[in-house]
């Protein structure tokens, strides 16, 4: 039982919430912001394409984010506003290397009093740089004058009439500050706008205003001179008022959905790029005509439609045509506007798109291939950007191309011929026999060198010096022209005995028969014996790669042996004996290597039950240290080098778990490979397959290209709906996922808007509409036009994502809840959907549904269903029986011989029972604004009982059991806390009441707790005392996870923690401890029992000597003996690493 | 007008800013971000944002106030130059300046008042 959790990302935030474009870096730099919810990314654009600058962590949510230049000035400033409202201004000083982020100003904005806004806070900055505009609070207008010489800016409050409102921006070209909003009140929407006096901190007057604009018009484009004036865009109007006059245009092409961003393209206000909710983009022309008098004025307002972007949530113009679109919903994209049509009505291509998880509304760990290791499957995005996200730690490989070959037992590339530079020869061993594929293009086909010998088993193969190919088999060495093909020489051991190991570079070979060992030299047409020795043992494995680049002859071989199990590292061309390292048990080593990562000489040994060990190794003396063990697969492993590029090593471990080593951050990586087996490989670099790998398995040969390094490997499935939940059968070996399509009313009746997962799948069915006991289910009235939620279950396959059936409900039925459940005797797995009937004009749902799906040869069947008296908002399998949270109520369902659900019993002390999770007898609830409540199911009597409740008033979003004791809750003012039941309390009252006894403000809303594991678990041996792990979710895609640490590591990390607090400086001066500070509306208190993991692994990106000032008098008492001892750098550097392997 | 009119003649800050973009063909996807930057230096910032504490109110009372004296030294001034006008305005300067003992205080007097105020 522990109370102390260490809290960390493992991914990231990916929804772009704000992005923006200016010269920040230097006046000529145009740079690229972009905020990912507590984090900003800095980019260059280049004739490249976009250069990553930096990224930037904010302690707080970005609300806001703007540019703005002073007056005279030649480079923009950043100013930033976050949800608790921490106001900064940003300025990048430096260039390069030495870029640095100056925080000009910065304070707190907040009043003690004002009722938050709820159409958000709002931030506008006057285009001549002389005031930000702030709206936070309803009926205030706080201003916060931009005077250069004062040291305080004072942000002063002005009441303001309209109390609710839309958007506002100021106004181009007035005389002082001048703000536009759009209001609204019974009567409708309007515009106002408000002159400001800065000295008086007042609105001095109502330059103009225009009452009753479009009644859902929410979107002010201020148009810079010479034109002036405002564009407001609404749902069916775009005017254009200059204060004097307006235009109003009504084009068809905004009306279907709600136009959302904006990006001015030209610096003088003729064109705007518009993007509406439905992803559409469109571009706005401000056709203008000069006045007799000179002045220009605005004639006429044009809209075209380019084509479909990602749902934006923002739009910048970069430079040539060239505009990002930010996406909370979906991907980022970098697009191209062309003059001429791509396709056919669209103007625009996509260059890149970016991931984005978010956001996450659900999410399952399941280990489909077995191996020991989790992958994510989230329901990502939503709209036509929803879609499923499998993530996995670990590399992928992109099949270029496969064959079906059986039983190889090697491969080598060749270059043979003339040919320099790609290889067009491959050499295939299998027992007894040695085939050649000849590559031509992306021909393949067999061939033969006469020089050969294909009758036998070959053990190496390669180009060496002098033009010449070796071929070693278990006869002899051949050396072999590469353009004749002929034989040109051979060596043979001098004894009977055939060759059984053998490694070889350019110039040298080592050979080994039984427990002789032969150092060989290769020369022009000549192979000559240097050295002979005796080992006390057979040889298993050998190697003599070169450890420095450039450099042509390996000073040490490596040798592993037979019985005595021993690493050994031999001089050459000696071959006398430098040191040995004894591996300890019986399972003899398979495969040995010496590599050079990040400048650190290591040598690896593969032993046959897959589990490899790794020591670093002092190249001059031979020694071997830092001796770790690490599992990578259950079968015999086989290490062989390949280039990804050529500045850095990787190891590619074959066996039934792939892996690749590599090196990051000075310590040895070790990625899963998305592959099931690869028995042998080699690289490949030939003109159709560029820079990359040949695989093979027991029965096929596959080409392809290996991922960059990269630690979350992330596959999409575009679905076109919003997934709502999914559950995992592994019986069936498919995912069921519910998700939600938007049907549009027409003349004939409801028709499908776009095509989607659920419109595509293999096989269909639906739940007639009926009526039925609990309520109505019937079609609502739709007006042409009008969209309406259809809402399925889909039956996916685990490894294709197929849709094998679609299941649609009711209409006005909305599925949310799903569980895959085994229940009483039943052998049977099923889907069990949870709903609710939704009728507009009910405040929460009366009825609902629990249906029983079976899903067997393909088809869904539908065996049973429940009604219910409301929304079934969870439902989780309970010791055989059907849990589920209905409205305000939790109920246990028993399944009956005659398939039907039969309701046991109910507890009913809750608002809403949102969140249910069970372990044992205990049941988790967690409430729509109860916090937790834990139960336990009494056997005996049939009933529920409350054991504990939290009674702070926290709005829930997800709940999750840590252990029996201790119960882990993420609400909706982005904060986690863990409650503890006091089971040895002597009072009922305090038994009945849930300690709080950890609270952290994650910064996020989580959406979904799972416990599981993205890494390996127990293949490392770790410094870190972490236990369990719980991965979450959230809105804006990020993964993160919990896990538990001992009091003497929390105290440890604590104290490291408020080091790296001081050490590493806060862009925007927030304090730490105020961002991890739990805050809600009803209160705030310091972050208690949690670590900040960000901040801890942030430590691994430090320099030097900042890490060696933190480390300096950090102690830690490891070993629980109560005497603390130093901790040195390079300890504090292996249990942070430690720390990062567990995400 | 079509759509391709619209699009001619698009911004270009530096002509050859994604001219050497490459995509391979297809569309390039992207997970990559910048390395993460770690402040050890601490820059002073050169302004604080403070938000004023004055009730919003008590604040509207204050400029009113201001606004007040500043008409009565204006009106005084008035007064000065029109003195036989037998405002109507004297009446309310009298109640404006409750705190004053003086009926009809000298003009000195009343602003040097105001300013404790």
């Amino acid at each position: 039982m522990s109370t102390h959790q260490y809290v960390v990302t493992a991914h990231k935030p990916t929804a772009v919430t704000a992005c923006v474009t200016g010269n920040f870096t230097s006046p000529t730099d145009l740079n690229l912001i972009l905020a990912k919810n507590n984090r900003l990314e800095f980019y260059v654009v280049t004739p490249e394409g976009l250069r990553a600058l930096k990224e930037i962590c904010i302690y707080g949510k970005v609300c806001v984010m703007k540019f703005f230049r002073p007056k005279n000035e030649k480079k923009d400033l950043l100013f930033i506003l976050t949800a608790r409202y921490n106001a900064m201004i940003l300025e990048a000083i430096g260039e390069g290397d030495n870029l640095e982020i100056k925080t000009k100003a910065h304070g707190n904005v907040a009043d003690k009093i004002g009722k938050p806004s709820e159409t958000g806070i709002l931030a506008i900055i006057d285009p001549e740089a002389r005031a930000i505009g702030l709206r936070l609070y309803d009926g205030l207008f706080k201003i916060i004058p931009l005077e250069r010489d004062c040291v305080e800016l004072k942000a002063t409050s002005i009441r303001m009439e309209e109390i609710q409102i839309r958007d506002m921006e100021f106004l181009h070209g007035c005389p002082l500050p001048t703000v536009i909003l759009i209001h609204e009140d019974h009567n409708g929407r309007h515009i106002k706008t408000h002159e400001i006096s800065l000295k008086d901190k007042e609105f001095v007057k109502t330059p103009w205003k225009q009452d009753n604009i479009d009644s859902d018009a929410s979107l002010i484009i201020p148009v810079p001179e010479p034109c002036g004036g405002a564009i407001i865009v609404g749902q069916e109007t775009i005017l254009y008022h200059d204060g004097s006059k307006y235009i109003a245009v009504t084009p068809p092409v905004i009306k279907q959905s709600t136009m959302s961003c904006y990006a001015r393209v030209d610096a003088d206000g003729g064109r705007y790029l518009l993007g509406d909710m439905s992803g559409k983009l469109m571009l706005l022309l401000l056709e203008k005509e000069e006045k007799m008098d000179g002045a220009v004025v605005v004639k006429d307002l044009k809209i075209e439609v380019l084509g479909e972007i990602s749902i934006p949530e923002c739009i910048t113009y970069l430079d040539n045509g060239v505009v990002f679109v930010g996406s909370r919903l979906g991907d980022s994209q970098l697009i191209k506007l062309n003059t001429k049509p791509v396709t056919k009505n669209s103007y625009l291509s996509v260059m890149e798109t970016f991931t984005n998880l978010a956001p996450i509304t659900d999410m399952v760990v399941v280990d489909l291939e077995k191996q020991g290791q989790g992958q994510l499957v989230t329901c990502s995005g939503a709209f036509k950007e929803g879609s499923l996200r499998i993530i996995r730690n670990g590399i992928g490989i992109q099949e270029l191309a496969s064959i079906d070959l059986h039983g190889i037992k090697g491969m080598w590339p060749l270059k043979m011929g003339l040919s320099k530079e790609f290889d067009n020869t491959l050499v295939l061993s299998f027992v007894q026999q040695t085939r050649v594929l000849s590559l031509n293009g992306d021909e393949v086909s067999e061939t033969e060198i006469a020089g050969f010998q294909s009758d036998c088993q070959t053990f190496f193969c390669g180009n060496v010096s002098h033009n010449q190919v070796l071929q070693i088999t278990s006869h002899s060495a051949r050396l072999v022209a590469t353009d004749t093909k002929e034989l040109i020489y051979q060596w043979k051991p001098p004894t009977e005995k055939n060759i059984s190991v053998v490694a070889s570079n350019k110039v040298q070979i080592l050979c080994a028969t039984g427990n002789d060992l032969y150092y060989l030299e290769i020369g022009d047409k000549i192979i000559d014996q240097k050295a002979h020795t005796v080992l006390v043992n057979e040889v298993a494995c050998l190697d003599i790669s070169l450890l420095e680049p450039g450099t042509e002859r390996a000073s040490i071989a490596a040798v592993g042996l037979w019985s005595d199990i021993s690493a050994r590292v031999l001089k050459l061309p000696s071959l006398e004996e430098l040191n040995k390292e004894f591996l300890g048990g019986e399972i003899i080593p398979r495969s040995i290597l010496v590599a050079c990562f990040d400048g650190i000489n290591y040598l690896l040994c593969a032993l046959g039950d897959g589990s490899m060990y790794y020591f670093i190794l002092n190249k001059e003396t031979g020694v071997m240290t830092d001796k770790k063990r690490v599992t990578l697969g259950t079968q015999p492993t086989v290490l062989r080098t390949f280039g990804s590029n050529a500045s850095s090593t990787n190891v590619f471990a074959c066996s039934d778990r792939p892996t690749v080593i590599y090196s990051s951050n000075h310590k040895l990586v070790f990625s899963n490979v998305n592959l099931k087996e690869v028995n042998h490989m080699c690289s490949l670099h030939a003109e159709a397959y560029p820079a990359s790998l040949a695989l093979c398995t027991d029965s096929t040969m596959t080409f392809g290209t290996i991922d960059e390094i990269q630690k979350l490997h992330i596959r999409t499935v575009p679905l076109g709906e919003s997934p709502r939940r999914i559950a995992y059968q592994e019986s069936s070996q498919t995912f069921g996922v519910v998700t939600m399509r938007l049907d549009v009313m027409r003349a004939n009746g409801l028709q499908i808007a776009r095509s989607s997962a659920s419109t595509m799948a293999v096989n269909t069915s639906s739940s007639a509409a009926a009526v039925f006991k609990g309520g109505v289910a019937s079609m609502p009235a739709l007006d042409i036009g009008q969209e309406t939620e259809v809402h399925n279950l889909l039956v996916v396959d685990q490894h294709t994502f197929e849709v094998h059936h679609c299941h649609q409900l009711m209409p006005s039925e909305y599925a949310i809840s799903l569980v895959s459940a085994r229940l009483g005797d039943d052998p049977r797995t099923y889907y069990i959907v949870g709903t609710a009937l939704v009728n507009p004009e009910e405040s929460e749902p009366k009825a609902g549904r629990i249906v029983v799906f079976l899903f067997e040869d393909g088809k869904l069947t539908q065996v049973s269903e429940k009604e219910i008296k409301g929304a079934c908002y969870s439902l989780i399998e309970f010791n055989g029986k059907l849990l589920a949270a209905i409205n305000s109520t939790v109920r246990l369902f028993e399944w009956t011989n005659e398939r039907e659900l039969r309701l046991e019993c109910s507890h009913f002390n809750n608002i809403i029972a949102l969140f249910l999770k069970a372990k044992g007898d205990f049941i988790l609830v967690g409430d729509l604004m109860r916090s937790m409540t834990l139960l336990q199911y009494k056997t005996m009597e049939g009933n529920f009982e409350e054991i504990a409740r939290d009674f702070h008033p926290n709005w829930m979003t997800a709940v999750e059991i840590i252990d029996d004791d201790t119960f882990l809750g993420g609400e909706n003012s982005f904060n986690l806390f863990v409650c503890q039941k006091d089971s040895a309390a002597t009072a009922d009252e305090d038994r009945q009441q849930m300690i709080e006894c950890g609270l952290f403000h994650v910064g996020d809303m989580v959406n979904v707790f799972r416990h599981g594991s993205l890494t390996m678990q127990h293949v490392f041996e770790t410094s870190v005392p972490t236990h369990g792990c719980i991965l979450y979710g959230t809105v804006n895609g990020s993964i993160g996870l919990v896990t538990q640490v001992p009091q003497e590591f929390y105290e440890f990390l604590s104290a490291l923690q408020s080091r790296l607090v001081t050490a590493i400086k806060s862009v925007g001066k927030i304090d730490h401890s105020f961002w991890r500070s739990f805050n809600n509306e009803v209160k705030m208190e310091p972050s208690e029992n949690f670590i900040d993991g960000d901040l801890i692994e942030s430590f691994l990106d430090l320099p030097r000597e900042t890490m060696q000032k933190v480390c300096t008098g950090l102690q830690r008492d490891a070993t629980g003996s109560g005497t603390k001892q130093d901790v040195t750098v390079d300890e504090l550097v292996k249990i942070v690493e430690d720390l990062t392997r567990i995400h | 007008m079509s759509a391709s009119d619209f699009l001619k003649g698009l911004p270009s800050y530096n002509e050859s800013n994604f001219t050497k973009y490459h995509n391979d063909g297809g569309i390039r996807s992207s997970a990559k971000r910048p390395s993460v930057y770690l402040p050890t230096v601490d820059h002073p910032s050169d302004q604080i944002i403070v938000t004023e504490k004055t009730n919003i109110l008590l604040r509207y009372l204050h400029q009113q106030w201001d606004k007040k004296s500043h008409h009565k030294k204006r009106d005084h001034l008035n007064l000065e130059t029109i003195d036989e006008a037998g405002s109507r305005k004297r009446p309310r300067l009298d109640n404006g300046s409750a705190g004053s003992s003086s009926a009809n205080p000298p003009a000195a007097g009343n602003s040097s008042n105001d300013a404790r105020q």
